[in-house]
């Protein structure tokens, strides 16, 4: 039977009830993640990094290298966005893998500090020192000006380009020069933020954009916290990822290494915390080379995923009994583990023949995000 | 209500100009019987027309007056329309009348429904909208002219025996008008809630909080610049937010009344003029 109708309630658009908190809401309904299903789901999905256990992918982090002018920050910033635009397998930065990204992408380096002489002869060296191929260079997009500005004309341009989807990286040097807002004033360092973040949700691409933000502290004797990062606490606040780098001199002033102490990192593990790395880059022949403290990570340490990823681009394809026996772990781990790859679709189901017998197995998908291009749709 | 009061014209009076009708009162089952029961004519016209309201003077030219009815023309429905209408308005009291063009494909129609007390003019057209807005969310579409507190309706004519598609009558209760007007006025109030809303979000979505944070700063400025300082800050601060890319105007209509508002009405020129140059100045370094 047809509903009656009734005059005499008023027609309200839709409103949350205690059944449906999102109805009549279509905005926060687009962003809010709710239910047991959809939240268990997102907190079985495998981290993926950009920087092994330091900085996440995809999720548009903002990264700041924090310290005193002529410390190293740069240097650092440098060779991550080099083994990022590298193509081909995964380089090393401080002995942790640096996940390229995808080809078709770019990374955009606004060097506020330097000319485009001297900006040009540090990323050359960048990629020399991170081993990174020569495709590299041409991946990246350097801007050297003294006077961009956040918001200004060139700065609405880089917008576009991030914007068709064709950035992975933005690396801004420095934060203090590209921003010129009041440092003290919380609204206007939160206007940057809001600023950098508009930007990087705008990108269309599956990977939103990382951002290296390199950053000076203020002057102070003693040793340095992220804390001491110039500006409000909301500069501080608005890191995904803090890492303050500092250096040591000898008597003439001369660097002689630098240390990257990591102060902050999203959802960091207390008992996974990356320790601080002294590094120093030194001219061998003709060539200048980056010398670090850290151990090169060893498969052990690895979460079991991508322990798994690296069994599998080892060895091909490889059955679920293989992969426990190389791993050394149970068997229930190895199904949450190969369930989570599934999720994140890095594996796929593959067969393999043993003594004339044939086996289900797993192997790679060629759409690891370093071997398949992302194609954008420039709307510029 | 007892007695309903309508407006009457005869064909005579209907074909005069200008329309006069005569303001009648009857009881409600009597008018119903009156409205449903179908005249034979050849011309729609042929037994003249009615008003809902009690047309002072019986004056339909600019005529107002309390409306005893609530009517609603649907021309837009398709097959089976009459039951599924009458259906849906079960618990009203009313008619259901099919018109003289109806079919059974396009069984056009018109609602009569019986307020529980007469509606002031002024009280007519909130309870009219909200009679259409709630049909039409039951998949009514009603013809908005009806929305006129003047409106007259043609008799209740057929053109033949066979054609007659027969009336509908609802047998339920009268509308509960305070209750109707009341929740006609909460969807007026949520309207306007959300026209004042998109207003005030207006100019901050067109600029973007960076750059509204940018003018905030820049207003600040001027706002406390010393005496003696005053057209310093002014031509920094409009050079500044031409970089963002804010026209002279836009500028102005951020920074020009701060500045007057401290160094004074005489000086009004003087901001335009330097705000322009800023800007130009921009434009060259550009």
């Amino acid at each position: 039977m047809t509903q009656a109708i009734d005059f005499t309630v008023p027609i309200l658009r839709d409103r949350p009830t205690a059944e449906e908190p999102l109805r009549g809401l279509p905005a926060l309904a687009r962003v809010a993640l709710m239910g047991a299903e959809r939240i268990r789901a997102e907190a079985c999905r495998p981290r993926v990094y950009a920087w092994h256990e330091i900085v996440e992918r995809g999720i548009g982090q903002v990264v700041g290298l924090v310290g005193p002018p002529g410390h190293g920050k740069t240097e650092l910033a440098m060779m991550l966005l080099a083994a990022r635009m590298h193509v081909g397998e995964p380089l090393s930065v401080l002995g942790r893998e640096v996940t390229p990204a995808p080809i078709g992408q770019y990374g955009l380096a606004i060097e506020a500090e330097h000319g485009e002489g001297s900006a040009s002869r540090r990323y050359l060296r960048a990629v020399e020192m991170v081993g990174a191929s020569e495709g590299a260079l041409g991946r990246i997009i350097i801007i050297a000006r003294k006077n961009v500005l956040l918001g200004d004309e060139v700065w609405q341009d880089v917008a576009k380009l991030i914007a068709a989807g064709l950035v992975s990286d933005v690396l801004i040097d420095s934060l203090a020069r590209v921003a010129r807002a009041d440092a003290n004033d919380e609204q206007a360092q939160a206007a940057i933020f809001d600023e950098l973040h508009r930007v990087i949700e705008s990108s269309p691409a599956p990977e939103k954009p990382i951002v290296w933000l390199v950053a000076h502290t203020r002057k102070k004797e003693g040793e340095i916290d992220i804390t001491d990062m110039s500006g409000s606490a909301q500069r501080v606040a608005q890191l995904d990822v803090g890492i303050v780098v500092t250096a040591k001199r000898d008597s003439s002033g001369k660097v002689t290494s630098s240390t990257a102490s990591f102060k902050r990192l999203r959802e960091g593990d207390p008992d996974r915390w990356p320790d601080a790395i002294e590094f120093a880059i030194r001219r061998e022949g003709d060539r200048y080379v980056c010398e670090h403290s850290a151990p090169q990570s060893t498969p052990d340490d690895l979460p079991l995923e991508d322990r798994i990823v690296e069994i599998l681009r080892t060895h091909g394809r490889v059955t679920k009994n293989r992969i426990r026996v190389l791993t050394r772990r149970n068997k229930a781990d190895i199904e949450t583990a190969i369930t989570s790859l599934f999720a994140a679709r890095r594996i796929r189901s593959a067969e393999v023949e043993v003594k004339g017998t044939t086996y289900p197995a797993f192997e790679l998908r060629h759409s690891t995000p370093y071997e398949t291009p992302y194609v954008a749709t420039p709307d510029v | 209500m007892d007695e309903l009061a309508i407006t009457f014209l005869t064909a005579e009076r209907f074909r005069a100009r200008p329309q006069v009708g005569l303001v009648i009162h009857q009881d409600w089952h009597s008018l119903a019987r009156g409205l449903a029961w179908p005249h034979v004519a050849s011309r729609k016209d042929a037994y003249g027309a009615w008003c809902p309201a009690a047309l002072e003077g019986g004056r339909v030219k600019g005529g107002r007056g309390p409306v005893s009815l609530l009517v609603a023309d649907v021309d837009d429905c398709h097959e089976g329309a009459l039951d599924r209408e009458a259906e849906a308005l079960r618990n009203y009291a009313g008619v259901i009348v099919p018109t003289f063009s109806a079919t059974r494909a396009r069984p056009k129609n018109r609602i009569v429904l019986l307020p529980s007390r007469a509606l002031a003019p002024d009280e007519f057209s909130i309870a009219w909208g909200k009679l259409a807005r709630t049909l039409a969310v039951a998949g009514i579409t009603v013809d908005r002219g009806c929305k006129n507190i003047n409106r007259l309706y043609y008799a209740c004519v057929t053109r033949s025996p066979d054609a007659w598609l027969g009336a509908r009558v609802l047998t339920g209760e009268p509308i509960d008008v305070d209750a109707m007007l009341a929740a006609a006025r909460a969807e007026m109030a949520e309207q306007e809630e959300e026209r004042r809303t998109r207003e005030r979000e207006r100019p901050i979505a067109s600029t973007g909080r960076y750059i509204a944070a940018a003018i905030a700063r820049a207003r600040e400025s001027v706002a406390t610049a010393p005496e003696g300082g005053r057209h310093e800050a002014l031509v920094r601060e409009a050079y500044s937010l031409a970089r963002l890319g804010l026209s002279a105007s836009d500028i102005e209509s951020a920074l020009l009344e701060t500045f007057v508002a401290r160094a004074g009405e005489a000086r009004r020129r003087e901001g335009v003029r330097a705000i322009r140059d800023s800007v130009a100045a921009r434009g060259t370094a550009a």
